[in-house]
């Protein structure tokens, strides 16, 4: 799998400059990129444009050399699987039911799952570890429970790419780091993945790949541990930062916030 | 919690069979229902006497009542309960609200416009019908219009679309009311309106047959794809689902099926809104299971007040009146006992 972005622009309205403009990256299997950026700055925006639910006005987008903008929604969702924010439940379906969902782009407008479909949303919830789950309604679990079922259905769909949107905003902080413990295990059987972030701490801990956004624009791209410094967090949030590395056999770096003075 | 496992795949197949058998069952009987006594045993033979041959052991008069009075009597009540909750169903999926009812973009105001001004141009009853299904076109026709030049969230714009023009005509309706002659068309226009299957013939049945027909098959073939607009607008886009072409594929089949049903029997309420409730308790929230046995549910339940319309008493009960004062408090005894919220 091959995903390129080039020079990527989007803006709300013509006549203001909001949005985004010259975003340009590539990932490649198995490589997981957080994208990090106050509040406001596009994150969202762009994710959406990077599976095609919202247009691009300028630059490109292929996977595997196909321009997305070409795609009909349908090829794209078999390629490209979106988790959003928060989901919200409108009926109690059973969770194989919800996962099951997730087969939508592979069957036609008239069919509907069979046996197959449901052996490969039960191995999804199997790998999600929920198998507990199966025949609960959705609506009356826990949201660290329901967020698993999520990534269920993005497995089922069977996707080649897949995009987190602040994946770990609802969750507690023990759900925080079993999510995103699951995401360093779905990018080692090759997934990438690109996931939006408030915490550069997660940032480094699962990625690859770090991409600090502020006002539409990439500020910097890298390697966590290349991009993820002082200066460039007090550029992107205004506040002033530590980038401390732990010893005493952790051997990790974190971020401490000194304050906003 | 249980409720799922208990009602799982075979049984939503099973609850389907035995819903089915209920209203072979119901069918039959409603023939048997009325002032001219007749015996089950008769009726299935009049009804198979039509397509194989058997020879005549009953009046003639007996297959008068049974072919043209009684059957497009109970085809039509079926006919309407199927699509109204049908209607209502589908749009209760489209909304991922299950407090939706199937006018909830404005077709019962319409048709009721139309009827109205049908009445007071002293139309026949054909005239009525017709009216009445162009303006439940129409009046759902400008809300989605409306609703397109809104930006922001489809189906949000939608309902409020809905609503705006469904209080439109529902003005114009009154106005038609307040202008009408008290004597004889202002009661005509009030009786259209509390609902009523006494005037349908077998000329208006075949009428809103294909509509209704095209409408229901349509719905019942892509109901998969309501577990996947459930999800919500912008997770069934990133699913694959081109969910503008969607809506719009279930607004014509539910207007289609709900004008159509509408113009025959006039407005009748609850029907939509209950059914897919009763259906959901039974077979669970998955569209799959759930439209065919809420399609069935509707029929039959249709039917069954029906019978209750036209028996109980010695002049007809609208239709309307009586779905309401049977359906609210079994609505609220099924809440109370299911204990599942909106389920």
């Amino acid at each position: 799998m091959k995903y390129c972005v080039n020079k990527a622009e989007y803006h709300y309205d013509t006549t203001k400059t909001s949005g985004f403009k010259d975003i340009s990256f590539s990932l490649q299997d198995g490589e997981v990129m957080s994208i990090l950026g106050p509040n406001g700055c596009g994150k969202t925006t762009l994710l959406k444009c990077l599976n095609g639910l919202v247009k691009i006005h300028g630059g490109t987008i292929t996977i595997n050399s196909r321009d997305i903008s070409r795609m009909p929604q349908s090829d794209i969702a078999k390629s490209i699987g979106y988790v959003p924010q928060i989901h919200q439940p409108a009926f109690p379906f059973s969770v194989l039911d919800a996962v099951l969902v997730g087969r939508a782009p592979h069957l036609g407008m008239m069919e509907s799952p069979q046996a197959k479909d449901v052996k490969i949303a039960e191995e999804a919830i199997e790998r999600m570890g929920i198998a507990y789950l199966r025949d609960k309604p959705y609506t009356q679990i826990s949201g660290g429970e329901r967020q698993l079922v999520i990534f269920a259905r993005v497995l089922a769909q069977q996707p080649s790419l897949l995009l987190l949107d602040e994946p770990t905003s609802h969750l507690d902080f023990g759900n925080q780091i079993r999510l995103l413990e699951l995401v360093q295990k779905l990018a080692a059987t090759g997934l990438p993945i690109i996931m939006t972030s408030h915490f550069p701490d997660h940032a480094f801990l699962v990625s690859s790949k770090v991409a600090l956004m502020k006002k539409g624009e990439f500020l910097d791209i890298g390697t966590p541990d290349l991009v993820i410094n002082d200066s460039n967090l007090e550029r992107m949030y205004n506040i002033k930062v530590k980038v401390v590395s732990l010893d005493s056999g952790i051997n990790r770096k974190i971020c401490v916030p000194m304050g906003s003075g | 919690m249980g409720r799922i496992s208990r009602w799982g795949k075979l049984n939503g197949v099973s609850t389907f069979a035995v819903i089915l058998i209920i209203l072979a069952v119901l069918f039959i009987f409603s023939f048997v229902l009325g002032r001219y006594p007749i015996s089950p045993g008769n009726v299935i033979q009049i009804l198979f006497s039509h397509f194989i041959p058997i020879t005549h052991t009953w009046p003639d008069i007996m297959d008068t009542v049974v072919m043209n009075i009684r059957l497009p009597r109970i085809l039509a009540a079926m006919m309407v309960g199927a699509s109204l909750a049908l209607a209502g169903v589908s749009f209760q999926g489209l909304f991922r609200n299950p407090l939706v009812s199937p006018d909830i973009l404005g077709v019962s105001s319409g048709a009721g416009f139309g009827a109205a001004l049908a009445i007071l141009m002293n139309g026949n009853n054909a005239l009525i019908q017709l009216s009445a299904f162009c303006f439940a076109l129409l009046s759902v026709g400008i809300s989605y219009a409306v609703s397109r030049m809104v930006r922001g969230n489809a189906t949000l714009s939608l309902i409020l679309a809905g609503m705006a023009i469904a209080s439109l005509f529902s003005a114009f309706l009154s106005l038609m009311k307040y202008v009408a002659d008290p004597i004889d068309q202002l009661p005509a226009i009030t009786y259209w309106l509390m609902g009523s299957l006494a005037s349908v013939g077998s000329k208006g049945l075949a009428f809103a047959a294909g509509p209704i027909l095209l409408g229901m098959t349509i719905l019942i073939l892509i109901r998969w794809r309501f577990n996947v607009l459930a999800m919500g607008e912008e997770e069934a886009a990133a699913l694959g689902v081109n969910t503008g072409r969607l809506r719009l594929i279930i607004i014509v089949c539910c207007t289609m099926i709900t004008a159509s049903a509408v113009c025959i029997s006039g407005t009748i309420g609850w029907v939509g809104l209950v059914i897919p409730h009763i259906g959901r308790m039974l077979v669970g929230p998955n569209h799959k299971q759930l439209l065919p046995v809420s399609l069935v549910l509707g029929a039959t339940y249709l039917l069954f007040i029906d019978n209750i319309a036209r028996l109980v008493a010695s002049v007809e009960i609208p239709i309307g009146i009586l779905t309401a004062i049977v359906g609210a408090p079994f609505f609220i005894y099924l809440l109370n006992r299911s204990h599942r919220g909106w389920a």
